[in-house]
């Protein structure tokens, strides 16, 4: 089966392609025909996107619904015409298309076009932009790691659309004023990563750079320390140490973006079978509910516990959230978590040990308990990148992880 | 109804290699128990040494220990708040390290030169016990800062010191099935005389035995003896290069086997491949051992200890003596290290969760004091209770240690 080879395919009658937070309202009345990558609202918010529709189809009304690994959100039904088949939109000409050579022009042909990522190994892009807007940009990291380690995702990316996640990483640099295009890969793929990059010519300015990604070293937090030893706080964007950091198939989708004004409708998405140890690569349009995926990969939806991104990190999901496109591409399946009974803390310190980035989550398990937010700053909470290795390592199997997200969250709300 | 929402871009078969980072559970596989049975399968190492060395009566010692422990858990378990944090798997640890530190000859009725009639083995259920009830107290692993197992056995020092004093080694020849405390005793030497010893290495003894075990005095009270200054020469002086030359036992039998000593401790390779073990498995921090060993080495080196012993005692600092040499100092180094627990504590009690602090600039910290401690404590107070005693001191610290020597996030 190659790339290219469909499956026949229960398909949703509907998909619910997530629209920008801000209360905009859409420009199609509900029962309007759309085609592929029409936009379905005019104008966003700030540095929002615009939603487009990635099949042909019919509007339908805004409902609330989960996105695969962020919040609920407002998404636009769009029902599926039955008779219209694959139908991308026809992909503008060379001639017509204009390379995008700085910032605010590059940020409009990705809102238009729908290009966004905002997940845990690819921080806010559209952000990112208009933060390095204000800020000088030395270097753009494209990590092909991926969030639960290893690179089967990426993979994917690097051999379905190569050329254009190059495209992309090069319109970035010239944008930025970047002068250190780096591709990140572990040494699963680094051979055909340099091996594309050799491929694109001589005047290709990218760089191939390997790290072992050895979970959850794929973190921007990790990456960018690891790579240029600068030190950028989880929450923050990269812009704020020099740097745009973004993950292969936002980069891919990027140079599509920028060389074919393709808008981004479908996005890989990786079924990890926890039960089964297997791993599964599909495109999927943006907007798909997740049960649907699940069915394709022959998984009994009932019986599992999903997880958006990297399985330690623990972000649950049901199989009604919809693929956003622009959140979390990879979802873990396993089976369902037995409750667990901790036991008390033995002060072992493995915790302590094993955290990537040096804080001390029994200390911050401690101070969720006595709701201390000062405790909890001199604990590091500022630092935790919340990847779930503490909870893992831990012999008594403390919710150190869940404590320190709700650690997190009484401190914001009392912000 | 089209295909176009999904499509495979890769198979199964394809997508394996790369699915190396095959979903791992959200937890691993070292629970509490698996910890706590973990160090368990680390002190098979020196009990192994120990029922070779000192028979079927160290079976009887442990299972004494391990049982009147569980029974004290049993019933503690039941009391209170503290009791629901009591868990099986660390008590029977802690009794397998308590039992580890007490003589074998306690597991029968009496012994030759006893210094009572009373039977002994209730000593060790009482122990166990004891140790059931301490751990109540300190409301399980990791709540409190004090080790319990030193706890009990200085506790027991001030009871029946007497008793604790190990003497008895198997004959070669005897191995496993020999009975432990089946010794003839050496005639008592003249006031002022030490008691001969083995010279010869126990591995070398060829001669079938009239007994069981051999007898001896272990190599700890003499050095305790000359090293506080209490020694008084039978002739006219008495020098270190003397003591360890004629008077102590060979050092071989400190390192392989074959000196009288507690159960877990006779064999120093037993409690380091137990250790290493320990350090295999993920559960030692190398730098405890390493840095208390190094830290007692060198504070041996530098106290002043009698270099000599004539009308009166001659007080010197090894490393700035020049008149011992620094082959006497090295090898009395080694005897100290060997002849006590110090290596015991240094892998199997001081990496004990709770009892050490959690962050590595603090275990470092907290094993030099360890180290410095039990030396000075070994040459002025005893050789047999210096490293436990240090260890109590030191735990003591990690509050503090864990204070100061915070984490330092990344970011």
């Amino acid at each position: 089966m190659t790339a290219t080879d469909a499956l026949p395919l229960p398909l949703p009658s509907k998909l619910f392609v997530p629209l920008p937070p801000g209360g905009a309202e859409l420009v199609l009345a509900p029962g309007s025909h759309v085609t592929p990558g029409q936009p379905l609202m005019t104008s966003t918010a700030g540095a929002a996107h615009v939603p487009l529709a990635p099949v042909r189809g019919i509007v339908g009304h805004v409902v609330q619904v989960q996105l695969l690994g962020g919040p609920a959100g407002a998404s636009a039904a769009v029902e599926i015409e039955v008779e219209a088949g694959p139908h991308a939109p026809e992909p503008r000409t060379a001639e017509n298309i204009a390379l995008p050579t700085d910032l605010p022009t590059l940020i409009d042909r990705l809102r238009s076009c729908g290009v966004r990522a905002n997940r845990t190994c690819s921080p806010d892009l559209l952000a990112q932009l208009h933060d390095a807007v204000r800020r000088p940009i030395d270097t753009v990291l494209c990590s092909l790691m991926d969030a639960a380690g290893g690179a089967a995702l990426s993979a994917v990316v690097l051999r379905t659309m190569g050329k254009e996640l190059l495209a992309g990483i090069e319109a970035l640099g010239r944008a930025t004023g970047a002068n250190r295009l780096w591709l990140v890969a572990d040494s699963n793929i680094i051979n055909r990563a340099a091996a594309l990059v050799r491929k694109s010519g001589n005047s290709s300015r990218i760089k191939v750079v390997e790290l072992e990604n050895d979970y959850p070293q794929a973190d921007p937090t990790l990456m960018l320390y690891a790579l240029l030893g600068r030190r950028l706080r989880p929450g923050r964007l990269p812009p704020e140490v020099n740097a745009v950091v973004l993950d292969g198939a936002a980069a891919g989708a990027l140079g599509r973006a920028v060389t074919r004004g393709e808008p981004m409708l479908e996005v890989p998405v990786e079924v990890r079978d926890s039960g089964q140890s297997r791993s599964t690569v599909y495109t999927a349009a943006i907007g798909l509910p997740l049960r649907f995926l699940l069915e394709a990969a022959g998984l009994r939806t009932n019986d599992l516990t999903l997880r958006a991104g990297a399985a330690l990190r623990d972000m649950r999901v049901s199989c009604d959230a919809v693929i956003d496109g622009g959140g979390e591409l990879s979802i873990d399946a396993g089976p369902p978590s037995p409750p667990i009974n901790p036991d008390p803390c033995i002060r072992c310190g493995w915790c302590v040990e094993a955290c990537p980035v040096r804080i001390h989550p029994a200390g911050l398990l401690e101070a969720a308990q006595d709701d201390d937010p000062e405790m909890a700053q001199r604990y590091g909470l500022h630092a935790c990148i919340e990847c779930g290795i503490c909870s893992y390592v831990c012999p008594s199997r403390l919710p150190l992880l869940p404590a320190i997200r709700e650690l997190r969250k009484r401190i914001s709300l009392h912000d | 109804m089209t295909d176009v929402a999904v499509q495979p871009s890769q198979t199964d078969a394809i997508a394996a290699p790369d699915a190396a980072a095959t979903p791992l559970p959200l937890h691993g596989e070292v629970g509490v128990r698996r910890f706590f049975t973990i160090h368990g399968m680390a002190a098979v190492f020196p009990l192994t040494a120990g029922v070779i060395l000192f028979g079927w009566r160290t079976l009887i010692a442990v299972a004494l220990v391990v049982a009147g422990t569980a029974l004290g858990l049993a019933v503690w378990k039941r009391i209170g708040l503290r009791g629901r944090r009591l868990g099986g798997a660390s008590g029977i640890w802690m009794a397998l390290l308590l039992a580890m530190t007490l003589p074998p000859h306690l597991a029968s009725f009496t012994y030759p030169n006893s210094p009572t009639g009373a039977a002994l083995w209730p000593i060790l259920p009482a122990a166990g016990l004891a140790l059931a009830l301490l751990i109540w107290m300190f409301a399980g692993v990791g709540s409190g800062r004090i080790h319990p197992v030193p706890v009990i056995y200085l506790l027991m020092v001030v009871f029946f010191q007497p008793l604790l004093t190990p003497h008895f080694v198997l004959h070669p020849k005897r191995l496993v099935t020999g009975d432990v405390t089946q010794a003839i005793p050496p005639q008592l030497p003249a006031p002022g005389e030490l008691a001969p010893v083995r010279k010869e290495a126990w591995t070398s003894l060829y001669e079938l035995p009239l007994r069981d075990a051999l007898y001896g005095e272990p190599a700890s009270q003499r050095l305790v003896t000359f090293t506080t200054g209490r020694q008084t020469p039978a002739r006219a002086a008495l020098s270190l290069e003397e003591l360890i030359r004629d008077t102590m036992p060979p050092l071989e039998d400190m390192i392989v086997g074959g000196a009288p000593a507690p159960l877990g401790l006779a064999s120093a390779i037993a409690v380091i491949m137990g250790g290493l073990f320990l350090l295999r498995r993920g559960l030692l921090d190398f730098r405890v051992p390493v840095l208390i060993c190094v830290a007692a080495a060198v504070t041996l080196v530098l106290l002043p200890i009698p270099v000599a012993v004539t009308d009166k005692v001659h007080w010197r600092t090894l490393a700035l003596h020049a008149g011992v040499g620094w082959p006497v100092a090295v090898t009395f180094v080694s005897y100290e290290l060997m002849a006590g627990p110090l290596l015991f504590v240094a892998f199997f009690l001081a990496s004990s969760p709770g009892v050490r602090p959690l962050t590595r600039r603090g275990r470092a910290v907290y094993a030099m004091l360890i180290g410095a401690g039990a030396a000075a404590l070994q040459l002025y107070l005893d050789v047999s209770h210096g490293a436990y005693l240090a260890l109590l001191i030191a735990g003591l610290f990690t509050p503090f240690l864990d204070r100061v020597f915070k984490t330092r996030p990344l970011v």
